[in-house]
């Protein structure tokens, strides 16, 4: 578990290094080394998916399931908040936008929402369980 | 699904936390099957069977539930 642990810390540090440069990389000019750099925290990211898999994977079957009822829980409530959100963002840009609107709130708005979603999911299958 | 779970273990004098450890699962989940709020797969269940030294009939009632009904 140490050395797992170990494997996840050192993917976090690599995808931030590698976050915080492709935000800087972002100001440069158009080019193959841009592009690069932009993409790069994809292949930490990855090792942080295969960590969170292989972890619930060694969990015993109780402690699956409540992961599982979380997961659903909150990729079935992400996509309809998606949907909620995009539709009249989707009006907004056919039709002109108010001041707060700009084209990448949906995609930026994911991941919290995806976040907060699996933590209540979490929670209320933990306390099912209980 | 009923289970004696609970008398089985008190016979022994076992905590949940090492009966659990017995059967590499958390404490929660022996809490959860004693309870009856989660039914163990097959796996689970005949290692608990195995460790109680007991037949699966022996141990769940998976018609407890529909004599509840």
């Amino acid at each position: 578990m140490k050395k797992e642990r170990l494997y996840l810390i050192g993917s976090l540090v690599v995808f931030a290094v590698l976050f915080v440069a492709a935000g800087i990389a972002t100001t440069w000019s158009a080019g193959y080394w841009r592009e690069v750099v932009m993409f790069s925290p994809v292949f930490p990211a990855i090792g942080v998916g295969f960590f969170a898999a292989r972890t619930v994977g060694k969990l015993d079957e109780l402690q699956q399931r409540i992961h599982l009822e979380a997961l659903a829980f909150s990729m079935v409530n992400t996509l309809l908040a998606t949907l909620v959100i995009s539709l009249p963002l989707g009006h907004y840009a056919l039709t002109g936008s108010p001041i707060w609107y700009n084209r990448e709130t949906p995609i930026v708005c994911i991941f919290p929402i995806s976040i907060s979603f699996l933590v209540v999911g979490f929670w209320m299958a933990r306390r099912r369980y209980r | 699904m009923k289970n004696r779970l609970k008398v089985l273990r008190a016979e022994r004098d076992w905590s949940q936390a090492e009966l659990a450890a017995q059967l590499d699962v958390s404490r929660q989940t022996v809490n959860a099957i004693e309870t009856g709020r989660y039914d163990p797969s097959l796996s689970l269940a005949f290692r608990i069977a195995r460790l109680f030294d007991a037949l699966l009939e022996e141990i769940f009632d998976p018609l407890g539930d529909e004599k509840d009904l």
